[in-house]
């Protein structure tokens, strides 16, 4: 069987080899002309690497933003602590929109030509539920009812954070059952209805339109500022981005989806 | 080795130049990812990280889920890769597509269809919870199914593959000496596909060890509970490095270790 088969191939290495060289120059051809591609960088789009909970309010900025300027956006959305160790890792982007400072500031240590830091608005964490509440769930003191399905974000990203500090604040130990890699994980889930109760920003509550409902905010309140930076410094383009977001239009669709001005 | 070799020689063969060059650039596309994470681990808090809570929580996690969705995956796979190759039912190659659909699918995908069915409010998860209160999400028992879900269509293809190579006459003459289609299928033809079955079981386990996106979307992320080992490397990705990288080596090592022994095995038919 094996001896057949060898055989066989003898007869047509030939033939392998000859079509293998075309593949090969082929290869080439395509490497060549994606660096010449990459080269002419005059409408290249802005690349916005943003806080998943930026999804909704970045979406609607960045359509905004391309209408005005004539820019293409493309917008990456993870967990902030992602989205620095994916900068750190010399990631491809022109401007970094964190949850909070802590984030921003890493990256901005691990990786030359960081622009100055903006706030461009606040968000508050907030115990939400689904609509209806089916658990009846009154209070952040609820959460230490083993019984309830909790979720908050992994400690690693700033709505973790914040989790934690409003947990500590209230003086609960929260019984938690996902400790999810971004706040839309949460929200998610939440969603679904496979979670009675979790810790998410206003504006997440905002953006699903009723779907969600928050049952408690910390009093005094548990919020984070989310700066923003142009990375590559040189790009006209992406300050552009950054001034669109701080100004007048920027910060009425960031209202709009439950942010509040810094 | 020696022995083997005196019984067959080996012609040596003469590697076609581009055929070696894009052998090697295959080789390199596996064996630089390693190397680089090789240059990474912090050698020095190695055994502190390795013994560290974290770890050995997600290790012996993800050591009971695995092994868990393997047997599993034995249990249901063989019975299941035997009716696909003995027998021709309308509808079979659609029933085979459907069951190796995750090896191809993001597993991803797979976590969010395993909630829709097998969510607290899923079509047949709701059911089950109403009447048992018994939820699968959040729970070992979610990380196992979605370890299952992912794994057995590596064991089914092995050994459907098996099954179908071996020559039948063996189970015809069993049967002509009288023993019963189940006897057969124990006595006869399990032991004969043998190796192929401890290769399928193998896989089916190394894939769930190595099970990330069904098991986070669906089983959730809690230390001691879901947080398996390629959970927890994920975490640490963006809190500790260090951790990370030595947690990724733990998983490298084990999977490497098995994979190899069972390499002798795998072409030993």
């Amino acid at each position: 069987m094996i001896e057949s088969g060898s055989r066989h191939a003898d007869g047509v290495g030939g033939a392998i080899a000859g079509k293998l060289h075309r593949v090969v120059a082929a290869l080439a051809l395509l490497g060549a002309v994606w660096v010449a591609s990459s080269c002419g960088s005059s409408d290249e789009p802005v690349d916005v690497f943003a806080a998943a909970s930026l999804v909704d309010a970045f979406g609607e900025v960045a359509t905004a933003f391309t209408e005005e300027s004539g820019v293409e956006v493309r917008l990456n959305f993870a967990g902030s602590s992602i989205l620095r160790e994916q900068i750190l890792d010399g990631a491809s982007v022109d401007v970094f929109a964190s949850a909070n400072s802590v984030v921003m500031e890493a990256a901005a240590a691990g990786r030359a030509g960081f622009g100055p830091r903006a706030t461009m608005a606040v968000n508050e964490l907030v115990l939400a539920v689904p609509a209806g509440n089916a658990r009846n769930v009154n209070s952040i003191q609820d959460l230490a009812d083993p019984g309830l399905f909790v979720g908050v974000c992994a400690a690693s990203v700033p709505c973790g954070d914040l989790a934690q500090d409003y947990f500590a604040q209230a003086g609960v130990t929260a019984s938690v059952d996902t400790f999810d890699p971004d706040v839309r994980f949460v929200v998610s889930r939440l969603l679904d209805e496979e979670l009675d109760a979790g810790m998410v920003y206003r504006s997440d509550v905002v953006a699903t339109n009723g779907a969600l409902t928050i049952v408690e905010r910390a009093e005094p309140p548990i919020v984070t500022s989310y700066p923003i930076a142009v990375v590559e410094p040189a790009d006209d383009d992406a300050q552009a981005f950054v001034d669109f977001v701080l100004g007048d239009a920027g910060q009425a669709i960031l209202e709009r989806w439950g942010f509040v001005a810094p | 080795m020696g022995i083997r070799r005196s019984v067959k020689p080996r012609r040596p063969t003469r590697v076609p130049g581009p055929l070696l060059a894009l052998g090697v650039v295959g080789v390199l596309v596996f064996a630089l990812p390693f190397l680089g994470l090789l240059f990474r681990v912090p050698w020095s808090r190695l055994g502190s990280i390795a013994t560290s809570a974290v770890v050995v929580d997600a290790l012996w996690l993800s050591l009971l889920s695995s092994v868990a969705a393997a047997v599993i995956s034995a249990l249901l796979g063989v019975p299941l890769a035997w009716i696909l190759a003995r027998t021709d039912f309308p509808g079979r190659s659609f029933v085979r597509a459907i069951v190796t659909l995750p090896m191809v699918l993001p597993p991803v995908v797979g976590g969010a269809a395993l909630l829709f069915a097998f969510g607290r409010n899923g079509t047949f998860g709701g059911p089950l919870a109403d009447a048992t209160s018994f939820v699968l999400p959040f729970s070992i028992w979610g990380v196992i199914l979605a370890n299952v879900f992912v794994a057995m269509p590596f064991l089914i293809v092995t050994v459907e593959g098996a099954f179908r190579n071996l020559d039948p006459r063996f189970e015809e003459a069993a049967s002509t000496y009288g023993a019963r289609p189940l006897d057969v299928f124990r006595r006869v033809t399990l032991p004969m596909i043998r190796p192929s079955l401890l290769a399928g079981i193998v896989l089916a386990w190394a894939r769930a060890l190595g099970e990330f996106g069904a098991t986070i979307t669906f089983a959730g992320n809690l230390p001691e509970r879901t947080q398996t080992l390629p959970l927890a490397v994920f975490v640490e990705l963006q809190r500790d490095r260090d951790s990370a990288v030595a947690i990724s080596l733990i998983l490298v090592v084990v999977s490497l270790v098995v994979l190899v022994a069972l390499r002798d095995r795998w072409w030993q038919r």
